[in-house]
């Protein structure tokens, strides 16, 4: 057990790593995230209160495309110059390889999220800094990066993975949606914990569900 | 050691890439595997490695059956196929120590130094790999295969890229590893350039593995027209529809 958490933290580090010094990922997710905010706000002359209830949808929205787009890029590395077959045949467990790679994409996800919110927050005059609204976006960054993992695990093989990441991932992203513009609706709007507790309950049950799966399927993903 | 393979098939589809092919390696012996273009030889080394699973066949390591999937036979396996399998935006010392981490051999600085030395990148070990020729790419992918002393080495075409120094090098890592007992399968398309290391051919031809000729101290001039027999025997006996081919850019 104890070789398998070393193997997961040199494959995580090999990871951030790499994004540190190709920041391959992160710039794409921030622009697309930043402009993606600018145009919302241009586009919606939205008064106080209604701001207020679109804010969860609408961060969550930018969060969630802008994601995908890193998603797409985050085993690029590995196809390139074939070192997923590398990876393979070192570890003495495949699904580490998954799971160091759902831990990278999940870091840079919460980066995202960091540099994310304070923009939306100065240009929609609206403070989202509310602690259960974070706990809200961190559960739902995780479910995100996790389906989003194993998905673009098999898209990346395909020609058409651009395409067919968000074809595959956006319906099985449908309970994450729900739940985090759910439950960010209920905080934001002031209402009680019992209000959007089930959503937030959906949000880590659904982590814990897509967490295990994956690493149940990750091996005969890769394999087939 | 003694790995057998028996019985192996692999088709895609409706395309038969190998047909119940059958063949041993033992420990410090070096075999080539020869075959056109297209003839599925990549496939075939895909397999023996773990990496793809075959539709038949069993394989026995010293007599006992065991699974090519298993982590426990992938890991004394180094490779060497087309693609470099290093990762751009690592330095050379960087790649080894991250595959040194995941195979457990948890080699020191000056180790991996003196295995990136071996290689002739002893001056480029800290510059990222993306910079690297490549040349140098292939040098430092031969050092990562044989960072964990592999008990069995697949090597594709592994002088692809390489200048004639590279190649006096790998050569002599050949020449070495077989003689710390290591079993070598190897895929060249000049055969003769392997010959002084290699102690038996066999060939891949419309799906089917020949025999192994072993060497015995004969020279590739002499061996060739053995090792091609069964392909002069094959294109005879073509018929008109290609019969038993194996197309598709599969080597």
């Amino acid at each position: 057990m104890k070789n398998w958490f070393r193997t997961l933290k040199a494959l995580v580090w090999k990871d951030l790593l790499q994004e540190w010094r190709s920041k391959d990922m992160l710039t794409s997710m921030l622009a697309f995230a930043i402009l993606s905010l600018f145009i919302f706000n241009y586009a919606m002359e939205l008064d106080p209160r209604q701001r207020a209830e679109l804010a969860a949808g609408v961060i969550w929205v930018v969060i969630m495309f802008s994601g995908t787009l890193g998603l797409n890029r985050s085993f690029l590395a590995e196809q390139e110059q074939g070192s997923f077959d590398a990876l393979v045949m070192a570890v003495p467990d495949v699904a580490v390889i998954w799971l160091a790679k759902q831990i990278s994409n999940y870091l840079i996800m919460l980066i995202l999220i960091v540099i994310t919110l304070p923009v939306y927050s100065v240009l929609y005059n609206q403070n989202l800094f509310v602690p259960q609204f974070l706990i809200e976006l961190v559960l739902g960054a995780w479910g995100f990066s996790a389906a989003g993992t194993l998905i673009s695990s098999m898209t990346v093989q395909t020609r058409m993975r651009d395409l067919l990441l968000p074809v595959l991932l956006f319906p099985v992203l449908m309970p994450v949606n729900m739940a985090v513009v759910k439950a960010g609706q209920g905080v934001l709007s002031g209402a009680g914990w019992e209000t959007y507790q089930v959503w937030i309950s959906i949000l880590l049950v659904y982590g814990i569900i897509m967490t295990t799966i994956s690493l149940l399927v990750f091996d005969y993903v890769i394999r087939e | 050691m003694l790995l057998e393979i028996k019985g192996l098939s692999k088709n895609f589809g409706a395309l038969v890439v190998v047909r119940d092919a059958s063949f041993s390696l033992e420990s410090g012996q070096l075999i080539c595997l020869l075959g056109s273009n297209g003839a599925g030889k990549t496939t075939l080394m895909r397999v023996a490695s773990g990496l793809l699973s075959p539709d038949e066949g069993k394989f026995y390591l010293d007599g006992t059956e065991i699974s090519l999937h298993s982590a426990q036979w992938r890991r004394q396996v180094g490779l060497v196929f087309h693609k470099t399998f290093l990762y751009q935006n690592l330095t050379g010392v960087e790649n080894l120590h991250l595959f040194s981490q995941l195979y457990q051999c948890e080699h020191s600085e000056k180790e991996l130094l003196q295995a990136i030395d071996r290689v002739g990148l002893k001056s480029a070990a800290n510059r990222l790999v993306r910079i690297y020729s490549r040349g140098m790419q292939q040098r430092l992918t031969i050092a990562r295969a044989l960072l964990h002393e592999p008990r069995v080495l697949i090597l594709d075409e592994p002088f692809t890229g390489l200048d004639k120094d590279g190649s006096r090098v790998l050569m002599e890592l050949l020449a070495e590893v077989k003689l710390q007992g290591s079993m070598v399968l190897i895929t060249s398309h000049d055969p003769g350039a392997t010959h002084s290391v290699t102690d038996g051919y066999m060939r891949l031809f419309r799906a089917a593995l020949s025999e192994v000729v072993l060497v015995k101290g004969r020279s590739w001039q002499e061996l060739e027209p053995l090792v091609y027999e069964d392909q002069v025997q094959g294109a005879a006996a073509k018929t008109p529809s290609g019969e038993g081919g194996s197309g598709g850019n599969l080597g």
